[in-house]
């Protein structure tokens, strides 16, 4: 997590990333990406305008040396240039409650009424008698759920606040994954890197729309390309039935030719089947292809679907 | 009686027939079985041969025959529900059936004690 301080802030973040930072509202925040001069995804991470003197920037803890390294490198080219720009990185813990009771449980412990809070919107507030905490209404689950900015020395208060009503649980890794491909979110590291365009990825929703006609990011020449002349690779989803489909396996077309790769894939708990996500050419991304893949040296059918595979449950406040 | 292998799996030797199975640490560290891949009845294995794989939800994990023999049976109520091999590794989540070539490589394995302790040991 880090808090970018300046006048020149909003100019500075968007030297580095594709979204319209300018246009969001006061407390509002989007999902962007960061990227190189090769059109590739450097890291996807959350910018929020908060209503104080800062932007907040979530990433993806793999990526900190690197995001921050980009980061401030350009905020020193940017000083020296005149502007006026700072990072300050946190060490508040951030916690994740999500999930359809996540209202009724967070309730009890704001004064704030959630039922203003639209997903993507973000406040700093008191939770459980902690206070300087940020919720965020947001998250990698697909379902209604914050994420809570919390200072470290009572972190641990908080969660086990949160833990001790009976509906509350933790959830490990493998649960987590389930939940954010059912969502058809991606996975940094996974099924979107450096080598992969937003366009390839499917991810030109995260384009601003000035900014596409200022081409003012890094890498937009070859992506505005792209996004003209559609890419040869695309993201899709597949689902199965048998042995998961796991990351790396080959993907098969019609004629039994190497088509793609997995990228991601697990059992899906809530569709009872499995489901997957990989790159595959063109030609054979339309949702309801079907196509092959090889699972331990056995071929199995899979068939390409849009995601997300579970509706998603965001909360838009009336 | 039930003896183990290094690989967690059981055997239980009657009337010259062996039921494999995997143990309760394994099944628990496997997590929940999602899909079972066993080999084809009359498939002739030798002892460490892998004959199929359990998939769980994070991830495979292959399963290595415990002697020589001809697999006579698989487990078919697996097809549909895989998480006998959770409930019940030891009874109703066997997995194959096979016949004993050479009696001999049974000493190898361990006595339900000694897998105790292997465990142990382990898990440390």
């Amino acid at each position: 997590q880090t808090r970018v301080y300046g006048r020149d802030r909003v100019r500075f973040m968007e030297s580095l990333v594709v979204g319209d930072i300018a246009e969001l509202k006061p407390g509002q925040a989007t999902l962007t990406l960061l990227t190189n001069e090769r059109g590739g995804i450097v890291d996807d991470l959350i910018v929020t305008n908060t209503s104080e003197d800062h932007l907040y920037v979530v990433s993806n803890a793999s990526c900190t040396d690197k995001d921050l390294a980009i980061m401030r490198g350009r905020a020193v080219e940017l000083q020296a240039a005149g502007s006026d720009v700072h990072l300050e990185v946190s060490d508040n813990a951030l916690l994740a409650l999500q999930g359809p009771s996540m209202a009724r449980v967070l309730q009890v412990g704001l004064t704030d009424d959630l039922a203003k809070l639209s997903f993507m919107n973000s406040i700093t507030t008191t939770v459980f008698g902690v206070p300087g905490c940020r919720v965020t209404r947001c998250g990698y689950t697909g379902e209604d759920g914050v994420e809570i900015s919390v200072p470290m020395g009572r972190a641990v208060e908080l969660a086990e606040q949160l833990l001790g009503v009976p509906e509350v649980w933790l959830a490990g890794l493998a649960a987590r994954d389930s939940l954010r491909l059912e969502a058809g979110l991606c996975l940094y590291g996974n099924d979107i890197d450096e080598t992969t365009t937003p366009a390839e990825a499917g991810l030109l929703w995260t384009l601003g729309k000035r900014r596409r006609t200022a081409m003012d990011f890094p890498g937009a020449a070859i992506i505005m390309r792209q996004v003209k002349e559609k890419p040869k690779h695309k993201r899709v989803g597949l689902t199965s039935v048998g042995p998961p489909i796991r990351p790396h396996m080959a993907i098969l077309g019609p004629e039994g030719t190497l088509v793609g790769t997995v990228t991601s894939g697990c059992p899906s708990p809530s569709l009872g089947k499995n489901i997957a996500m990989g790159y595959v050419e063109a030609a054979h991304s339309r949702a309801g292809t079907t196509l092959t893949v090889e699972v331990r040296k056995k071929q199995h059918p899979a068939l390409v679907t849009k995601m997300p595979f579970v509706p998603t449950q965001y909360y838009m406040a009336k | 009686a039930r003896k183990f292998t290094d690989k967690h799996e059981w055997i239980s030797v009657e009337n010259g027939i062996g039921t494999v199975g995997i143990s309760n640490f394994a099944q628990e560290a496997l997590g929940d079985v999602v899909y079972c891949s066993l080999p084809e009845i009359g498939t002739k294995l030798s002892k460490h041969d892998e004959f199929g794989a359990l998939e769980s939800v994070k991830a495979a994990s292959e399963l290595y025959s415990p002697l020589s023999g001809e697999v006579t049976e698989i487990n078919a109520a697996l097809a549909d529900n895989p998480g006998l091999v959770n409930k019940s590794c030891y009874q109703d989540g066997w997995l194959i059936k096979m016949t004993v070539e050479n009696p001999a490589e049974l000493d190898e394995l361990m006595s339900e004690d000694a897998y105790e302790k292997y465990i142990k040991s382990i898990e440390d």
